[in-house]
């Protein structure tokens, strides 16, 4: 029975059963049909590599000079490079209230390095926690109790904002503070 | 002379025109969609998703939803302000009317505005009073659904004849289900129904509650951590997303929170789309209820629907669409981005009340349903099994990738046969057959999962791969979906593989572009089977270049 069964939401179902089938083709038989729909194929591009081949050889050097022609860059994308930074920027907070500041020291060392990478490729990360909140910059996502802040006052980053240049690309989180 | 038209959602709104003919999505603040939100500000009215970004530290000042209050006699109280819900729908559409002139640089004025079927008349004429606030010239308020029917019907030529058609809309926050009458371009709202809170928002909650349940469990209390749970928040909309394409996705948030013994706790697991439809399914079963209320309330009488329509962001969810195939025999339509289809239907409306010649949309879409065969509870006291499990569904917009998961029948199973069909019976008996493999298995329990990805691209070229979770036994083979649909009809066009290759040649360089030459110059020349090896090799050739864009290199 070399089906698939489907499953149906919600519960699983017990498989059904099905009449026996009739006998089923040999393995060998299978096989042999794979093997001679394989070789068919390769040869196919065996014999197309070939003269392309022939083709280079009879001159055709345009092909070769358009090969070796510098490619585009990928296109980068930084948004796991600031997922990565912005749990690194937890991890310190994590190490220096477990009290092991020489670890988040080291941390930081890192956070730093990457910043400094970013501001290379002319993006800015803000990732401390701006005196008043921009709502172009950042979003307010949670409340802390912080009674050394002003109530409102951005009190913790979340998620780093970054800017390259003026616009916002990546747009931040921010906890504000609430007194009771 | 130019026209717009305006979705006034609850949630969000967006403002599209006819550009050259077609409707077109205006981005406001660079994006297609605007949230709903207003915040009065001492000096100045802010509005979208600044005003949303600030709501949570500003709430006395902000003000959402304020279509759930229009024609109440209402007075918000903002910022020591007093403002009525026209005013605050005003600022919305003034937001709108400024960043579409912006971006278009030509002057705002006539609209037309969308508005729920089910609005009174004091509803209505209470969003014409924020239009003329806005200084807008508001040609006409349309329904919802009706708009989106128009929108789709310039997707698809309009059935002459008499047709019901469902519009499906579901949101961020809200589910609203409309049976329209098209009569010869005429469209009557013949019932509505739905749920003024349901929607996206609840889905995300599930998954949240699914990561906090799984966090609880490592000592951690998530919900007394802010911080912790806005990461998770994010992380479940991530999620959600993800689980619309695939069936499994690894989620990771390191450094999430605290534990009871004050170390750190990481969430890292996999969610598959089955877990997520378990905590759904109850809410996306009451929109179906919803459904079949409005199509008794519509009385149709003989009549039966005829389509479906999808609107709002969540139809995305894959559920949504089976649990609509399930309940109604009737074709299912999502060609049109969910989140802009109202206001793209309204720039329609605002191009044929200007006279303006609205252009057809023309989007690339599977033809037909393409499925696999499977063995279903349908399938009891058969030989062979004939039930037809769709992967990527009927005007798909392409190209597209969607994948299923099904199971093994029995323990150690060792292969599986794979056979593509495309069509829209139930039974693979009554589909075209485009192809078929075996892969083999490795030992497995009975009802192991194996998945089946379809990746259909524009020329009719699917790519069938076929995975066993867990492990990295996995084989892909491409077939030519086109070429089987036309080898049916008998036509003579050029073959879906042969114009694929052709487009690729412009692209290639080098090698790969004389191999391409060769191996395509060998299939045209070819007949019979010759024809159909060299099929095969030019098929073998679009996935080593497929993988090889996969690995970073360029074609």
């Amino acid at each position: 029975m070399n089906w698939f069964r489907r499953l149906f939401t919600p519960g699983r179902e017990p498989t059904p059963a099905l009449l026996e089938a009739p006998a089923p083709v040999p393995p060998w038989a299978l096989d042999l049909l794979e093997g001679v729909q394989k070789a068919g194929r390769a040869q196919a591009r065996a014999m197309a590599r070939i003269e392309a081949l022939e083709s280079k050889l009879e001159g055709g050097f345009a092909d070769l000079r358009s090969r070796v022609s510098p490619r585009p860059a990928a296109a980068l994308s930084f948004d796991e490079v600031l997922d990565a930074m912005d749990i690194l920027d937890e991890a310190c907070r994590t190490l220096e209230g477990a009290g092991n500041a020489p670890a988040a020291q080291g941390l930081r060392g890192v956070v730093d390095r990457l910043q400094r990478f970013l501001a290379r490729m002319g993006l800015t990360r803000v990732a401390e926690p701006p005196v008043t909140l921009d709502g172009r910059l950042f979003r307010a996502v949670g409340i802390v109790e912080r009674p050394d802040l002003a109530d409102g006052a951005p009190a913790q980053v979340v998620r780093a904002a970054t800017l390259a240049g003026e616009r916002v690309v990546r747009e931040g989180e921010v906890l504000i503070n609430r007194r009771p | 002379m130019t026209a717009f038209g305006i979705d006034l959602g609850t949630t969000n709104s967006s403002i599209s025109w006819l550009k050259e003919g077609k409707p077109t999505p205006i981005l406001v603040d660079g994006h297609p969609i605007m949230p709903s939100v207003v915040m009065y500000d001492a000096d100045r009215v802010v509005v979208g998703r600044e005003a949303r970004n600030l709501e949570l530290q500003r709430p006395d000042a902000t003000i959402r939803s304020v279509k759930r209050r229009m024609g109440q006699e209402h007075q918000y109280l903002a910022a020591g302000r007093s403002v009525t819900p026209e005013e605050v729908s005003a600022e919305i559409l003034r937001a709108l009317k400024r960043g579409a002139e912006e971006v278009t640089g030509q002057a705002v004025n006539d609209v037309v505005v969308t508005v729920p079927a089910y609005f009174d008349d004091a509803q209505r004429r209470a969003t014409l009073k924020a239009g003329e606030l806005a200084g807008l010239n508001v040609l006409r308020l349309l329904n919802e659904p009706t708009s989106a029917s128009l929108v789709y019907d310039q997707v698809a030529e309009a059935e002459a004849a008499p047709e019901i058609v469902m519009i499906y809309d579901l949101g961020g926050g809200t589910f609203d289900v409309s049976i329209l009458e098209v009569v010869e371009g005429v469209r009557e709202v013949r019932a509505t129904a739905g749920n003024t809170h349901l929607g996206g928002d609840d889905f995300d909650e599930a998954l949240v509650q699914l990561f906090v349940e799984e966090l609880r469990q490592s000592g951690a209390s998530p919900k007394d951590d802010a911080r912790a749970m806005a990461r998770l928040r994010r992380l479940a909309e991530d999620a959600k997303i993800r689980l619309s394409s695939d069936t499994e996705i690894r989620v990771r948030e390191e450094f999430l929170c605290r534990d009871d013994r004050g170390r750190p706790v990481q969430l890292d697991r996999t969610v598959t789309r089955r877990e997520l439809e378990r905590r759904i399914a109850p809410l996306l079963e009451s929109t179906i209820a919803l459904c079949r209320r409005a199509v008794d309330d519509a009385r149709l009488s003989g009549q039966s629907l005829g389509r479906i329509c999808l609107v709002g962001g969540s139809t995305r969810i894959p559920m949504a669409r089976a649990l609509l195939t399930e309940a109604f025999q009737a074709d299912i339509h999502e060609e049109i981005d969910p989140d802009l289809a109202v206001a793209l239907g309204a720039s329609v409306q605002a191009g044929m009340l200007t006279g303006i010649d609205v252009e057809r949309i023309l989007v690339d879409v599977a033809a037909h349903s393409l499925g696999v065969r499977v063995v279903s509870e349908g399938d009891l006291e058969r030989e062979q099994p004939d039930t037809f499990a769709p992967v990527l569904r009927r005007n798909t917009v392409l190209p597209a990738t969607r994948t299923e998961e099904y199971y093994t029948m029995s323990e150690d199973q060792e292969e599986v046969d794979v056979e593509v069909f495309q069509g829209e019976a139930p039974r693979c008996s009554q589909n075209a057959c485009v192809g078929s493999f075996t892969f083999a298995l490795r030992p497995a329990p009975a009802d192991s999962p194996v998945r089946v990805e379809f990746a259909y691209d524009l020329n009719g070229v699917v790519r069938v791969s076929v995975s066993q979770p867990g492990t990295d036994n996995a084989k892909t083979v491409a077939l030519s979906v086109a070429d089987a649909g036309r080898a049916a009809q008998g036509s003579a066009e050029q073959s879906a593989v042969e114009r694929k290759a052709r487009g690729l040649l412009s692209k290639l360089t080098g090698d790969d572009r004389a191999e391409l030459e060769a191996l395509l110059e060998s299939y045209v020349a070819s007949e019979g089977t010759e024809r159909q090896v060299a099929e095969e090799a030019l098929l073998d050739f679009f996935l080593d270049l497929e993988d090889l864009e996969q690995d970073g290199g360029e074609p």
